[in-house]
């Protein structure tokens, strides 16, 4: 008797793990709870002309999304790359579209033998702060022009954009 | 507490404990979503973690929390679930390496990162520490190096996980919460620490002297044990004990046995011990004098915790030591009720315990059918094996709803289960003890 007991919690215990791992991914991957567009958008009111208050959105999205690789002082460790050159990218036209396309694709080349994911589901707000923040965290000095959302509007409005969750760009 | 009361208690504890990962990952800041299956194998990742960290929760012998449901039951679950854990951390990389195949390089020891290496060794721990288990037997391993390698693979195991989580870091990206993952790995470290380490040095306090050593029929011996300068212990009749025979309560060679002797005496515990391996045919060497070690009691195998008119007991072999004490109790406590006694053994020069019983007869309402496997000339009782026949003749007709305990080889406890059933007679008045934890 109290043995079927134990193999019934066995198989509702298990059960219980797949399900909630399972529900997990759903709403992990549909987006549930995490770009947290409504605060992006609540703490970034575009007013036509007026200057992008990038700075706390930057900051925390680079918490959220990129430290665990990256770091916390850009200078990534073991397999991941630092960010410190961010700034010098930057500073060319070229330069400015590809580390949009990183954000937006992600980034796979033999540089590093493993890949940059791609997160095209961060919104427009989001990248471009979160460029400017490795930009002036990170950089060497400088003044590299600010990333605005219209920048990057444009960029995955023009780019062969999938959308997204595309895999890494080869 | 009442039984049933604490153990839905531990119980619903343990579920909401189970999913605290989950809803750990999904407090805030939480890294950027990404693609299903990817999110599906780093939740599979951790549950099954947490899995395996509670693993070391039920062997640390609470007897509080394993009391409700017997801590024969808890390994035996601690056995199948660990099979569903290490299902959920395997489909960890297998998912994630599926998910973008160019990840398959940090199965490379060399190709990977730091993160990535500590997750093999614990994965490769896990897959070592189940392999152990599922073919010791048939490896004939022996039992106490498989008990040492089996905590320290674990331990490997845990700490290697740990660290991977700590070092991939994605979903530990706070400072707190590091510390909760963290201080959940040090604690199931530290329950290892206490059990082989803390637990001893408490025992060393409640020391027992070997008192008697008396050889039984059938290649059994009883083992009596009388406390050095402490209380001894209260057991309900049909629980076991860990016991070491040693100077020190450090050695890892420690044995369950059931008690033999009545629940109503503290002075003196005796346990009856069958040859059946190294530990248990080196009972003709214990000197009178002797120190020895007790875990105990555990086990939800008693008369006293399944309230019945009257009891059927079913035994094979040594399985009869439980319901020896049971009915000793019985005596001293002047228990009325009737019982039933089915005692299966090889010959009758065997039956280990059979003058003793001839004694509690008189002393307690029982009536005995022995069933040989092998009988002496001119036997005109029950022989071969426990079948539904045997039961039909021996059973009682008084038509009370009688609890029926069971003790003795697996083939025979499976087999007298079936026919009871089929006689019946209904599940929850049928217990079984089974004389293997591992
Ligand atoms: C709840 C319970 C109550 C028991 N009561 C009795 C009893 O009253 N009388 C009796 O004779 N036997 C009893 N046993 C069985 C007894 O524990 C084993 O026979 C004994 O441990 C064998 O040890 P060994 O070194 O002599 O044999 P080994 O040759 O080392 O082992 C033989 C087999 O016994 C099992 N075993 C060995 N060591 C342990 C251990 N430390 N813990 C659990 N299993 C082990 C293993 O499956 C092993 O393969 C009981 C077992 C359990 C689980
Ligand atoms: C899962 C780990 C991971 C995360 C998370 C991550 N990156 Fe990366 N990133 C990488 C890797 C690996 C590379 C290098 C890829 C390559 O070269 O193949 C890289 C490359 C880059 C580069 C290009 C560096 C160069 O000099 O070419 C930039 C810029 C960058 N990441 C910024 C970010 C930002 C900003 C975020 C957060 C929005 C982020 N990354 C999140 C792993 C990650």
């Amino acid at each position: 008797m109290r043995h079927l007991l134990a193999n019934i919690v066995t198989y509702s215990i298990a059960l219980l793990l797949f399900i909630g791992a399972v529900l997990f991914a759903r709403m992990r991957s549909s987006q549930y709870t995490l770009t947290y567009q409504s605060a992006v958008l609540a703490a970034y009111e575009p007013t036509p002309g007026g200057e992008f208050r990038w700075r706390q959105i930057g900051a925390e999205t680079y918490t959220r999304n990129c430290r665990s690789c990256h770091s916390a002082d850009g200078r990534g460790w073991d397999e991941y790359p630092g960010v410190e050159g961010a700034d010098s990218i930057a500073r060319t036209a070229e330069g400015r579209a590809r580390l949009i396309d990183i954000h937006i694709h992600g980034l796979a080349t033999d540089g590093s033998p493993v890949p940059m994911p791609g997160m095209g589901h961060l919104h427009d707000v989001e990248v471009a702060a979160v460029l400017n923040h490795i930009v002036e965290e990170f950089g060497t000095g400088g003044s590299v022009e600010t990333f605005t959302p219209e920048e990057v509007r444009r960029r995955r409005a023009g780019g062969n954009d999938s959308g997204p969750g595309t895999h890494p760009a080869k | 507490m009442d039984r049933t009361i604490s153990g839905v208690f531990w119980l619903l504890l343990y579920s909401a404990i189970v999913m605290v990962p989950i809803a750990l990952m999904l407090v805030p800041p939480v890294p950027a979503g990404r693609a299903f299956w990817l999110e599906l194998g780093v939740a599979l990742g951790f549950v099954g973690l947490t899995q395996i960290a509670l693993q070391f929760v039920l062997i640390a012998r609470f007897r509080r929390v394993t009391a409700p449901y017997g801590i024969d039951v808890v390994l035996h679950y601690h056995r199948q679930i660990a099979i569903v854990a290490v299902a959920a951390i395997l489909l960890h990389p297998a998912l994630i390496i599926i998910a973008d195949p160019a990840r398959l390089r940090l199965l490379n020891p060399l190709g990977g990162n730091w993160a990535s290496r500590f997750g093999l060794l614990s994965v490769l721990a896990l897959v070592a520490t189940i392999l152990m288990s599922l073919l010791r037997e048939r490896f004939r391993l022996r039992y106490e190096y498989w008990r040492a390698a089996h905590l320290g693979l674990g331990v490997v195991a845990i700490v290697a996980a740990q660290t991977h989580v700590s070092l991939a870091g994605l979903y530990t990206n706070t400072a707190w919460k590091q510390a909760i993952w963290i201080g959940m790995a040090a604690v199931m470290v530290g329950l290892v620490v206490m059990l082989r380490v803390l637990n001893p040095i408490l025992q060393r306090n409640r020391a027992w002297r070997v008192t008697e050593v008396r050889e039984e029929r059938g290649d059994t011996w009883s083992l009596s044990l009388a406390p050095v300068d402490h209380d001894g212990l209260r057991f309900a009749p049909g629980q076991f004990a860990w016991v070491k025979i040693a100077d020190t309560p450090f050695t890892i060679e420690e044995h369950p046995f059931s008690f033999t002797s009545s629940a109503e005496r503290s002075d003196v515990v005796v346990f009856g011990i069958k040859e059946l391996g190294d530990f248990s045919s080196r009972m003709s060497r214990v000197a009178v004098g002797a120190t020895a070690f007790l875990d105990g009691p555990h086990g939800a195998f008693s008369m006293d915790r399944y309230q019945a008119p009257g009891y059927v007991f079913i035994a094979g072999g040594v399985g009869i030591t439980p319901f020896l004490s049971m009915l000793k109790t019985m005596a001293d406590r002047g228990d009325p009720r009737p019982v039933t006694l089915i005692y299966a053994d090889r010959s009758w020069d065997a039956v280990a315990f059979r003058d003793e019983l001839d004694v509690l007869r008189e002393r307690v309402r029982l009536e005995i059918t022995y069933v040989l496997e092998d009988p002496p000339e001119g036997w005109e009782g029950e022989e071969g094996m426990v079948t539904a026949e045997v039961l039909e003749r021996s059973l009682p007709r008084d038509g009370y709803k009688r609890m029926y305990l069971l003790c003795g080889p697996p083939p025979m406890m499976d087999a007298v289960q079936s026919a009871l059933l089929e006689r019946g007679v209904p599940r929850r008045h049928i217990q079984l003890e089974r004389f293997a934890l591992v």
